[in-house]
């Protein structure tokens, strides 16, 4: 009789406080999972994102760093928690698109999670030192076709890293490929003397003295207008040699897991409208690329136009997994 | 180069209530966070990150600053109140720091660390602001096998001095790197020791390791001993600064505890704990006993102490000069700079030269209110010799459980810092020393990764792989370290005879 009483009145106490829940989500504190270490481009747009959505929803908003193995844990960690609006991720390419790619992964980005919007992007640029002997991108092509030159890149199966093999395969060269962690760090290597090319981001060119690196090429096909800004007068691969291929796709921002209610989504869309104005964008740092997309199909189509870039990209190199 | 009108506008906003406030708030923020154990640095800077948000560029680096180098200090305290040390910074002071408040010497002992650890700064931040731009092209210098150099010296010489004998030590050590390699192949993918689940695709996670290793089996170690009354008289409580005298005394070891940790600092990947070891292991070899380092000996306190704190000022040139961190704890300073609109690099001081003086003159400031800050928070360090052993330690393990989980929301790493507890705990009680262990494990990773990309540069020549003069350098003082011994002992025996 108490037993029954008690499942009763327990079950009625579980299913008011879901209502509750589901009508004033949220009125808990949010965890923003973040794939990648503290501190890098990632993390700080992250943060910035989650402090607009803080003041937004009136609830803290904690970001949490999982970085590494191959972003699976960190991505793991939100497809398991409840799809209750309470966990939310920051997805990026690796974690939505080259490693689903490329290895059997424990989900299906596009099944498992619904992507909110996009910010962070990014395009990249092969970069030599300023003393370098190679002073244009035709001097560098015989330079590397007559010696092995070393490459050094951000990490294997990075976009850089994939840049950098497309260059390869497309003007027939080879590379010794150095991994050197970031993209700062990469430049850092490049300067050193570590490497003798470097693939860095369009807007790393900002952290340099006059002179002291000198860019060489956009490693992309068509021209952008953001990369007036950071790199004038530099070409891209398109543009230098039509036929040459230089996809990249370098995309990232928020994503919720499946089945997370339909209020919630539209609340969290909602609250994260100033991101894409111009006061926020403002705040982003100058070395950081933003390209807003709102909203769950654009954002959608976005990814999905990434997945068809990389697929036959990474089919060509044999990574593809099938 | 010098900006008088610069100087004048840092030094005024340096001057303001506000920017005062956040490096006293700074301070204590980051010591009470250097306290706890699973909660270092990078977490420290880190929690502080979003409020930095809204605020301008230099009282946000001065927060940040005084939570870094605080943060460094603070593990020290538990480490040598508790025998746990609160960071992996704190590691190497253990031994003798813990040794020292056993033995009723507990003031003195926090004494030495809050000194050692404001020399090493103030020392680091000179070298920053004379030698930074010479600094940063030794950072860049640092490539593969430079690296892969400075990690095997760095491996072989605490590993010789970190144990009480070198077999075991280099077991130890071997066991440590031997557990780095579990996760995700970095360079090819490949799943190593995954044992099927992807929480370990990421491999053990370093903080709930090492907190786990020296937390957690210092309880178990601690609870199969009946608890004994620390004997004590008020006289100890009283903390004590090192005199001048004491300090010149020392000055040796101070000083080249100085460098080590400045150049450890500046060498991009190795942090705190890293310059500690260092320095802990070379005051002990140029020891003329150096049986005496583990006893509870002044040395063997402010040896790492002053190590760990230079670091930072070495950590900062090529974080600031290149836009690399050179600590774990750096990278999150870097995004705070980076949220500020400005990008750290070769060209960040001449676009911003007002920030360079208040970075300087900041860090400056908080290591001297540092020292005050520090003495009253040691003060109450000191008498927790009074609260029962079987008080202390629950609740330093309780904290180092919510420690863990707050920052990572994750059970599995609770279970990692459970697992490394017990294998701690069995590595203890088969008489081996846990510091080796430790060491390979924070190393290990830098010396696969350099190992193998120094592999790609050769490319199959043997002369290309030692083709690096500072490699070479590093080599040829390791040989000298290891044969300097038994040179000199044959060369007085050969000597006696005649």
């Amino acid at each position: 009789m108490n037993l029954i009483k008690f499942a009763v009145s327990s079950f009625a106490v579980l299913w008011l406080s879901m209502g509750a829940a589901m009508a004033e989500w949220p009125d808990k504190p949010i965890t923003y999972v973040v794939s990648f270490g503290a501190g890098g481009n990632a993390d700080i747009v992250a943060r910035m994102n989650a402090d607009v959505l803080s003041r937004e929803l009136g609830v803290p908003v904690n970001v949490v760093n999982k970085p590494g193995g191959a972003h699976i844990p960190a991505t793991m960690s939100v497809v398991e928690a409840p799809a209750d609006g309470y966990t939310l991720f920051n997805w990026s390419p690796p974690s939505f698109m080259i490693v689903p790619l490329t290895r059997e992964t424990p989900y299906a980005p596009l099944e498992d999670f619904i992507p909110l919007f996009a910010g962070i992007s990014a395009s990249n640029a092969l970069y030599v030192r300023g003393d370098s002997p190679y002073t244009t991108f035709e001097e560098f092509l015989e330079g590397a076709k007559e010696n092995k030159l070393t490459i050094g890149v951000n990490n294997l199966g990075a976009p850089p890293n994939l840049s950098a093999v497309q260059l390869a395969n497309e003007f027939g060269l080879e590379f010794k490929t150095l991994a050197l962690k970031t993209v700062p760090a990469t430049m850092a290597g490049l300067i050193g003397g570590q490497v003798d090319v470097a693939v860095g981001q369009v807007a790393s060119i900002h952290a340099y003295q006059d002179g002291e690196v000198r860019p060489l090429i956009i490693l992309d096909n068509a021209r952008q207008p953001y990369m007036e800004k950071d790199l004038p007068g530099v070409r891209t691969v398109g543009e230098a040699f039509p036929g040459k291929e230089a996809g990249v796709w370098v995309h990232g921002g928020l994503a919720v897991k499946a089945g997370t209610p339909q209020e919630i989504v539209n609340k969290l869309l909602e609250a994260s409208k100033p991101m894409g104005e111009e006061e926020f964008i403002s705040q982003v740092p100058k070395s950081v690329g933003y390209n807003w997309v709102h909203g769950v199909d654009e954002t959608t189509a976005l990814i999905q136009a990434g997945i068809d870039l990389y697929s036959p990209i990474l089919d060509g190199l044999g990574l593809l997994q099938k | 180069m010098f900006d008088l009108n610069a100087l004048m506008i840092s030094l005024g906003l340096l001057a303001d209530p506000l920017t005062i406030t956040l490096l006293v708030v700074g301070i204590v923020l980051g010591i009470m966070i250097g306290i706890l154990p699973g909660l270092g640095p990078p977490i420290a800077i880190a929690l502080a990150l979003p409020f930095t948000f809204y605020m301008e560029t230099i009282p946000s680096m001065i927060l940040l600053l005084g939570i870094y180098s605080a943060a460094i200090y603070g593990g020290s305290i538990s480490a040598i109140a508790v025998g746990i040390p609160g960071t992996g910074a704190a590691i190497a002071t253990v031994q003798d720091g813990h040794k020292m408040f056993k033995a009723g010497r507990g003031g003195e002992a926090l004494g030495f660390s809050l000194t050692g650890s404001i020399i090493g700064g103030l020392f680091s931040v000179v070298c920053l602001v004379v030698i930074s731009p010479l600094l940063a092209s030794l950072a860049v210098k640092f490539g593969p096998r430079e690296y892969l150099a400075i990690s095997v010296f760095g491996l072989i010489v605490v590993v010789r001095v970190a144990g009480k004998s070198l077999p075991k030590g280099l077991l130890m050590g071997t066991l440590g790197i031997f557990l780095t390699t579990w996760g995700l192949d970095e360079l090819n993918g490949t799943e190593r020791f995954t044992f099927g689940t992807y929480h370990l695709y990421e491999g053990l996670p370093l903080v709930p390791f090492l907190v786990g290793v020296f937390a957690v089996s210092e309880v178990l170690i601690g609870s199969e001993r009946a608890l004994q009354k620390t004997r004590f008289n008020m006289e100890s409580l009283k903390v004590k600064l090192p005199g001048l005298k004491t300090l010149v005394g020392l000055k040796d070891v101070i000083l080249r505890s100085s460098i080590i940790g400045t150049i450890i600092g500046i060498i991009p990947g190795e942090g705190a704990a890293v310059g500690a070891f260092f320095a802990y292991s070379e005051a002990k070899r140029r020891s003329r006993n150096p049986e005496a380092y583990g006893t509870g000996i002044p040395e063997g306190i402010i040896a790492p102490e002053t190590a760990n704190n230079a670091t930072v000022g070495g950590a900062l040139v090529p974080t600031l000069t290149l836009g690399v961190p050179g600590s774990p704890a750096a990278a999150v300073l870097l995004g705070a700079l980076l949220i500020q609109g400005l990008t750290p690099g070769p060209k960040l001081f001449s676009d911003r030269p007002d920030l360079m003086y208040a970075i300087f003159i900041g860090l400056f400031v908080i290591n001297i209110l540092m020292m005050f800050i520090g003495l009253v928070a040691i003060r109450f360090a000191a008498r927790l010799i009074m609260v029962p052993t079987s008080v202390i330690v629950p609740t330093v393990l309780l904290l180092s459980f919510v420690g863990i989980y707050s920052v990572s929301y994750s059970f599995f790493n609770v279970g990692v810092l459970l697992g490394a507890g017990i294998l701690g705990y069995v590595v203890r009680k088969l008489g081996y020393s846990i510091a080796p262990l430790s060491i390979g494990f924070v190393l290990g990773p830098i010396l696969e990764n350099s190992l193998r990309q120094s592999l790609t540069i050769a490319d199959g020549s043997f002369f290309e792989f030692f083709n690096t003069p500072i490699g070479l350098t590093i080599y040829a003082i390791l040989v000298l370290t290891i044969l300097w011994g038994p040179i000199i002992s044959r060369f007085r025996r050969s000597s006696t005879k005649v």
